[in-house]
């Protein structure tokens, strides 16, 4: 069986173009337009990774790991960010103490970002 | 945590956000001033709160030397008729968001400034969304890793807490004052 990905992300045209990279990969993948709704999909059904944006409205990528990290059925949830954010030193620090597995820089790099993928849902 | 912490926090880091409470704000920013009109060449003051003719007359009295300042008011064009300063850009209004990013680089670029000072975010905040205010700061310390300069981010406590804790992800520093 395909593994699965959720894909948060506020903006439309990266859920689509995401959603076909990760397809592409053999991967089943589903997606989410806010943080709530992604909660709401996860309590729902189980995924093997969640590729989540930072900076959305109403509820940002941070508040939706720490909501992954307090809710005692999600807690060992993989999750990844996929983010245009550049993290600082100490930002590194605060997202390692909540279990972030990998960390995506948008821009992407295709190739380089299917093989992490690969590797995340090895 | 005074203006020595946040000095010598500033020396290790880049990017740094001085988490004020609502007492010591002005004080503690007039103490930076006067240290920092020295320590640095040239100052690029983004002033979110305070119009320029206000600011500077609150330098005269202190008597911190601003000679060395280049200011960028976002509040006066939109409260009254501003007038044209050889220290002075004026930005329409806080919400012009893009507009004040364009503008903070070309000053970055015509004067070679070596720190920012944005006084502050939680007046940003009452102009744009979380989400916009987040992005302009990643973007605003982004630029300032690039041109290898120093800036200053001003908020208060209330709003760190309730909406800005994601700055913390990407700010070099965060720091109580």
């Amino acid at each position: 069986m395909a593994k699965k990905v959720l894909i948060v992300d506020d903006q439309e045209d990266i859920l689509t173009s995401m959603k076909m990279l990760v397809e592409s990969e053999g991967y089943e993948a589903k997606t989410a337009n806010r943080g709530k709704l992604a909660l709401k999909l996860l309590k729902q059904e189980s995924f093997d990774l969640v590729l989540l944006d930072i900076l959305m409205p109403e509820m940002s990528g941070m508040e939706v790991l720490v909501n992954i990290r307090k809710d005692s059925k999600l807690k060992n949830q993989k999750v990844a960010f996929l983010s245009v954010v550049k993290l600082s030193e100490p930002g590194k620090d605060i997202v390692k103490k909540l279990k972030l597995v990998e960390y995506f820089q948008k821009p992407i790099d295709i190739v380089d970002f299917r093989k992490r993928l690969k590797k995340l849902l090895k | 945590m005074g203006k020595e912490n946040i000095l010598s926090c500033l020396k290790k880091n880049q990017n740094v956000v001085v988490v004020f409470n609502s007492q010591n704000h002005e004080q503690t920013m007039i103490d930076l001033h006067k240290a920092m009109s020295k320590k640095f060449k040239r100052i690029c003051m983004v002033t979110i709160h305070k119009a320029f003719s206000i600011l500077i007359k609150k330098f005269q009295e202190e008597g911190i030397d601003y000679s060395n300042y280049y200011f960028i008011d976002c509040i006066s064009e939109g409260l009254t008729k501003v007038k044209d300063s050889k220290q002075c850009i004026y930005v329409p209004s806080p919400a012009a968001m893009t507009k004040l990013s364009i503008t903070i680089e070309e000053v970055r670029k015509t004067h070679g400034t070596d720190l920012m000072i944005f006084d502050n975010i939680s007046s940003l905040l009452i102009y744009n969304n979380k989400i916009a205010v987040l992005q302009f700061l990643n973007f605003i310390m982004t630029k300032t890793r690039q041109t290898n300069t120093k800036a200053i981010y001003s908020i208060l406590q209330k709003d760190m807490k309730e909406s800005m804790e994601d700055i913390s992800l990407f700010a070099d520093a965060v720091i109580e004052s």
